[in-house]
This record gives C-alpha cells, sequence and structure tokens, in this order.
C-alpha cells in the first residue's frame, strides 16, 4: 500500500482520531450535541491540523527536542488565533457560529498527538495530506456523534444547517413530527453513552474483520 | 550560513524557544494589524443590526449607534445606552443587558425600550444555552422572545413564566432558560425605569458633537 494510501486509511478509519486514538475528547464531548454543531467544529480542526502539520513539518530539521512540545504549543495556538481573527474579519457571520468552538481547538491533544508522531517526522506534503485526513476522519466522527445526538435527543438531524452552511444546505434539515426526544442524549451524559456504543460497535466491526481473515488463512493453510 | 545558524540555535534550546516565541508574537502582531480595521467594521454593523431589529418599532431619524451616553449601572459596572431621536428628541433607548445565569451561563440580551417606558423589542445577543431546548429563545429559532414586545412595568404583566403564575410561555423540558430571560427583561426595565431621568435628559449627545444639528430633520424610514 502507498504511503499516501495508508495515511488516508489512517485518518479515515484506521487510526481515526476519536474512535481508533482516542483524541480530542473535550472537543468531542463538548461540541456534538447536534450534527451541525459537530460538523463545524470538525471545520475549524481541520484547518488547525493541516497548517500545524505543515509548520512542524517545515521547521523539524530546527525543531531541538528538548523544547519541542513548547515550540509545537506556541505554534498550535497562534495558528489558532490567527484562524480566529481571519473569520472574525472576512468570515463574519460563519465565525459567529464557529466562533465559541476555535478556543476549544487549542485543547485539542490530537493537534499536538498528529505534530509529535507524524509531522516531526514527514515532508511538508505527506504532513498536510496527514493533518487533512485526520481532519476529515475527526469532521466525520463528529458529524456521526452528532448525529445520533440529535436524532436521539430531539428527533432531528442537521437541524440549522443553514445557518453554518448557507440557505442552499437547508435541503439537509430533517424534523421527525411528534417525537418528544429523550433530553439525556442531548445533555453531557448523552455524550459518553453515545461515544461508548459507537466505540464498542466499532469493535464488534473490528473484530469480525479479524475473524474472518483468520478463518481464510486458516482455510489457505488446511488446504495447502 | 543558515546551517551555522540554525546548527548553533539547535544547541542552546532556550534561544531557540525565544525566536520562536518572537517569530510567532511577530506573527499574531502582523495578523492583528491586518485584521483590526475589518473586525472593528463588522462589530459596528453587528451593533446596528441588533439596533435596527431591537429599535425597529420606535420612530427614530438618528443613528442610535453613534448616539451614547455611558450609564452606571450600580455594580462597578457601566452600561451604554444608544439613543433614538426623532427630530432631536429621544423617542427610546437601547441597551446590552447581562442577565443572570441561565443553564449554560449567563445570557446578553440586547434591549430596546421606547420612550414611554414599555419593551419596543428584546434580542438575545449572546448565550449559551442548550441546543435544541434553550436556544429557543434566539428569534432565528422561535419567535418566542417577541411575546415581551409592547410590555412594560405598568402593562399589568406577571413578570415569570407560567410554572411561576406568570405571562410568559416556559419551553418543554426547559424552564431554566426562560426563566432566566424574564428575569433579566425585567430587571432591565427596572433598570431603565429609575435611570430614566438620565437616559432621556434633553442635551445634545457628548459623544457626537451634534450640537448645531438643526432640530427637525426629516424622518426617513421612521414608520417601519
Amino acid at each position: 500500500m502507498s504511503e499516501a494510501r495508508r495515511v488516508i486509511r489512517d485518518g479515515l478509519w484506521d487510526n481515526n482520531v476519536v474512535f481508533g486514538q482516542m483524541l480530542g475528547m473535550c472537543p468531542t464531548l463538548a461540541t456534538t450535541g447536534s450534527a451541525t454543531n459537530g460538523l463545524g467544529m470538525g471545520l475549524a480542526t481541520t484547518v488547525v491540523l493541516v497548517c500545524s502539520g505543515v509548520l512542524v513539518s517545515l521547521f523539524r530539521n530546527v525543531i531541538a527536542r528538548e523544547v519541542r512540545i513548547a515550540i509545537y504549543v506556541l505554534l498550535m495556538s497562534s495558528i489558532v488565533t490567527l484562524v480566529d481573527m481571519t473569520m472574525n474579519a472576512w468570515m463574519h457571520e460563519l465565525h459567529k457560529v464557529l466562533g465559541l468552538f476555535i478556543p476549544l481547538i487549542v485543547v485539542n491533544c490530537a493537534i499536538m498527538g498528529r505534530a509529535e508522531a507524524f509531522a516531526s517526522k514527514r515532508t511538508p506534503g505527506i504532513a498536510a495530506l496527514d493533518g487533512l485526513m485526520m481532519g476529515i476522519g475527526f469532521t466525520l466522527a463528529l458529524m456521526v456523534l452528532g448525529g445520533v445526538r440529535e436524532a436521539i435527543g430531539q428527533g432531528t438531524l442537521f437541524a440549522d444547517a443553514s445557518m453554518l452552511l448557507g440557505e442552499r444546505f437547508a435541503f439537509l434539515e430533517l424534523r421527525l413530527d411528534d417525537y418528544r426526544g429523550v433530553l439525556l442524549m442531548i445533555l453531557p451524559p448523552g455524550g459518553f453513552l453515545a461515544l461508548g456504543f459507537l466505540v464498542a460497535a466499532r469493535q464488534r466491526m473490528l473484530a469480525r474483520a479479524r475473524t474472518r481473515a483468520s478463518l481464510t488463512n486458516g482455510d489457505a493453510v488446511a488446504g495447502a | 550560513m543558515s546551517t551555522l545558524a540554525t546548527g548553533g540555535l539547535r544547541q542552546r534550546p532556550g534561544l531557540l524557544l525565544g525566536a520562536f516565541a518572537l517569530g510567532c508574537s511577530a506573527l499574531l502582531g502582523a495578523g492583528d494589524l491586518v485584521t483590526r480595521a475589518e473586525i472593528r467594521l463588522r462589530q459596528a454593523e453587528d451593533l446596528r443590526h441588533a439596533l435596527d431589529q431591537t429599535l425597529a418599532s420606535v420612530p427614530h431619524d438618528n443613528n442610535p449607534a453613534d448616539d451614547t451616553v455611558a450609564v452606571d449601572a450600580g455594580n462597578g459596572k457601566t452600561i451604554t445606552i444608544y439613543r433614538a431621536r426623532q427630530g432631536g428628541e429621544i423617542s427610546g433607548v437601547a441597551f446590552n443587558w447581562v442577565g443572570e445565569a441561565g443553564y449554560g451561563g449567563p445570557i446578553t440580551l440586547t434591549v430596546g425600550v421606547a420612550h414611554d417606558g414599555r419593551i419596543a423589542s428584546v434580542r438575545v445577543l449572546s448565550h449559551s444555552e442548550t441546543p435544541g431546548l434553550g436556544d429557543k429563545i434566539d428569534v432565528r429559532k422561535s419567535d418566542w422572545i417577541r411575546a415581551f414586545d409592547g410590555r412594560g412595568l405598568d402593562t399589568g404583566t406577571r413578570w415569570a413564566v407560567r410554572k411561576d403564575g406568570g405571562d410568559f410561555d416556559q419551553f418543554a423540558g426547559a424552564t431554566i432558560t426562560p426563566r432566566a430571560v424574564v428575569g433579566a427583561v425585567h430587571d432591565s426595565l427596572r433598570f431603565y425605569a429609575a435611570q430614566r431621568e438620565r437616559l432621556l435628559a434633553p442635551q445634545a449627545p457628548a459623544s457626537a458633537g451634534r450640537e448645531g444639528e438643526p432640530a427637525a430633520v426629516p424622518a426617513k424610514g421612521s414608520a417601519s
């Protein structure tokens, strides 16, 4: 498997930030009351992941081991602040919706994790791809988690998506009439519950795939 | 030369860290310089929009955003009052009011009060209530906040939610948020009543130097 394909697979599924690495739990649990909020947080994080990946990779031969963590923190907080200011100035409507989430990105240790584990050892191109894929994987995970909580909690899906993405995306908004909802799922405990069940479901899928793989291997051995 | 410099810095992690801190600060400073004017413009637009909404039913021919007076709210905080004028006479005021905590923290309202002491309109400026439950106080999601229009301390209104024997609906599954908003609007009206003399003082605004302006300016768009 080529390196790029490996990186894409890792980010989206095998080593997914939320379901694989279990990183970035604070923003994950805090912002997934609805699928739209999860999408917003995911998009903002993706931008920061790509920027920090490229920067850390560019400076990988300059940064001394002893101070690397401090330098990563400096770089990331600067990127987050710059993204915040840029969005506030030129994407003001989006900033009003996402503004709440942007400072939260600083506490997402997935960004630190990718800088330390990947970007600091690779060239900028592949580091950017890794940041992008990790970001998309994170976004998808947050959308699924937010979608599950929102659907069970209040019987809607992508409510207010048009406020985040513009009126053209109003078709995304679904509503189940006459459904009273389970308030618990929107409140913080619901985040832990939904995350637990989703992680369990993924583990089950992985275990099944493993059993199937070992079975076919066993057949091959038996047949030989 | 550059390899020499970076090689030297690698030997001195303290210096390296200092260099990065300097670089990041420079970047942030530059970002601030570039975006500051634009952000200020956007914020002025936001303020104008909020004032347009809350003072829509108050006839005025000035720009309330430019006609301000700061009033001491008692607890060490000053509140900026935006004054709407019709032909030089104050026809209403609007101000931001930080209410007691809702479910997710303080709720900031923009309150428009007509000359007779009745609410012109109230809008929520910022809140962090539970999405899907408490956020129905936002006019983009529900018309609930319009229930305050036209009410005052002298209109026989019971300033509480129905559950507490008042005149305002609570939301299914959420009482704390509407209770906090009703309390905050009530408080803001009492603040207005206590400060009425000073707010409506006929002297021309000190901030905008409008003394020379003719008293009878033709009304434009004031019928809205």
